[in-house]
């Protein structure tokens, strides 16, 4: 509990120093916002929203948001969230679509475009117009305008340029990339395609998630380590800055802290930040993709729980639970859920 | 000193009070899950996901749109899952009922975080004996559900 608490002060204090904003500029339809206190409300045009909040856009809704240099077309039916993580040692914007589509269009470069990640993959851009899907199965698809995309996952990366497309499969490197025609550009079309895939292969589809959740997990553990590690050197220091003190007087105890204490503290906020992160990428998956799939496959077998598929399935979605219990629970807060 | 006959008439009078508290609750218990039943039975998913709230405990998991418990609902339906209009099991949502749901922390804190106070759990019966479970609240009129476990 004690743990939780500090880490929790410790996010707060990371959110604080890296946060990144948008701003709405225009709405249509249905669309919320979950704040990351936990709170939901509608979106309202004029209002910026931070790291940790979330959109939602209903089945006609729209929101365009801008941020430094860019302009986000939130899509219908889409989970849109703002994460940030800590990348080479600074703080980096992240664009989580989690599902439905979103289009990136970078208006000018700053030098710090955020990232763009979807359940499966992150993509990195340079100066570029693109657009996000983000499939009821988990998988995605990335569609580029202008510029140049980087999409990468499970260490294979690939460069998209214009007119160019890849499709990432949740828990999968990415595909082949492709020309994409102008005319085949229909987000609902090619979901429709993934709950078919979904509903065929339920088990396919379950296991890329366990594949992606073991990704999350693994990079919550590296990140968890090292802070605790770098939190017992930040306690031994502290207990230091106090010797300073007694010994030397109070500037000395400024000196030694600026010196070995306030680097350590950062570089914690870091790590908090970055298994943070990691923790409510996996959160959103297996709210808007495992969950959505489970329900979906209930629905589904409900007059026939019998099913070989069904049992199969509620078996391994257990597994999937449990696996989540385990590893990425620890890093969330109730404010989270 | 009051009159033993005068403290036996106190004694019966609160007795009263408090059965008809228990038949009460009792009664709209039963009111509340017969309604869910036959909203079910009639094929009537509509009324069910409008007073369904979001986000919604599905098993152990909590979905998190709407239109996605809207899908749930008309889903049974459309599976023909029927339910016995008689209440098997009524119980105030206390301290330790997320456990009948599942035991992990998303159940837990879903309780906690989303269902009202003065919630009732529900256990019903499907037509092929198996069991569901349903997080139901009424208050002045209006009626909310919060979870659907089952069948099982």
């Amino acid at each position: 509990m004690k743990h939780t608490l500090a880490a929790f002060a410790l996010m707060l204090v990371a959110v604080g120093l890296f946060a990144v904003s948008a701003k709405v500029v225009d709405a249509d339809g249905p669309a919320t916002v979950r704040l990351k206190s936990g709170k939901s409300e509608p979106v309202s045009i004029g209002k910026s929203y931070n790291t940790g909040d979330s959109i939602r856009t209903g089945k006609n809704g729209l929101v365009e948001l801008s941020q430094e240099g860019l302009t986000i077309r939130v899509g219908p039916s889409t989970v849109f969230t703002l994460l940030e993580k800590e990348l080479g040692g600074k703080p980096k914007g992240v664009l989580a679509v989690t599902l439905g589509s979103v289009k990136v269009k970078y208006d000018r470069l700053t030098g710090s475009e955020p990232l763009i990640q979807s359940v499966g993959c992150i993509a990195g851009v340079r100066g570029t117009e693109l657009t996000v899907w983000a499939g009821t199965d988990g998988a995605s698809q990335f569609i580029v305008d202008s510029g140049l995309v980087s999409v990468e996952a499970f260490g294979k990366t690939v460069e998209l340029g214009p007119d160019e497309s890849v499709v990432v499969l949740n828990g999968e490197q990415p595909g082949d990339k492709f020309t994409v025609h102008r005319d085949q550009i229909d987000h609902s079309k090619w979901d429709a395609g993934r709950v078919e895939a979904l509903l065929a292969d339920p088990l396919v589809a379950l296991a890329g998630m366990r594949e992606r959740l073991a990704y999350y997990a693994a990079n919550i553990s590296e990140y968890s380590t090292r802070y605790r590690d770098v939190n017992s050197r930040l306690k031994a220091e502290r207990e230091r800055a106090v010797k300073v003190g007694e010994e030397k007087g109070s500037d000395a105890v400024k000196e030694y802290e600026r010196e070995f204490v306030t680097p350590l503290v950062l570089e914690n906020a870091s790590l908090v930040l970055n298994y943070r992160y990691f923790g409510l990428a996996a959160l959103s998956m297996r709210r808007f993709v495992g969950s959505r799939m489970y329900l979906m496959l209930k629905v589904k077998f409900a007059a026939t729980p019998e099913d070989l598929v069904w049992t199969l399935f509620a078996e391994q979605f257990a597994a999937f639970v449990a696996e989540f219990e385990k590893t990425i629970m620890p890093v969330l807060v109730d404010a989270d859920f | 000193m009051k009159p033993i006959a005068t403290r036996v008439a106190s004694a019966l009078a609160i007795l009263i009070v408090l059965a008809s508290c228990s038949t009460l609750q009792r009664m709209s218990d039963e009111k509340g899950a017969a309604w869910v039943a036959q909203q079910l039975n009639e094929g009537k998913a509509a009324e069910l996901a409008a007073i369904s709230s979001s986000p919604f405990l599905l098993d152990g998991e909590i979905i998190a749109l709407p239109e996605d418990t809207t899908a749930f609902w008309n889903g049974l339906v459309k599976a023909g899952l029927k339910l016995d209009t008689e209440l098997s099991r009524a119980l105030p949502v206390g301290p330790d009922t997320w456990r009948e749901f599942g035991s992990t922390r998303d159940v837990q804190v879903f309780f906690g975080k989303y269902v009202a106070e003065g919630a009732r759990l529900f256990e019903l019966s499907t037509a092929n004996g198996r069991r569901v479970l349903v997080l139901y609240r009424s208050s002045w009129g209006s009626r909310k559900l919060y979870g659907f476990k089952g069948p099982y």
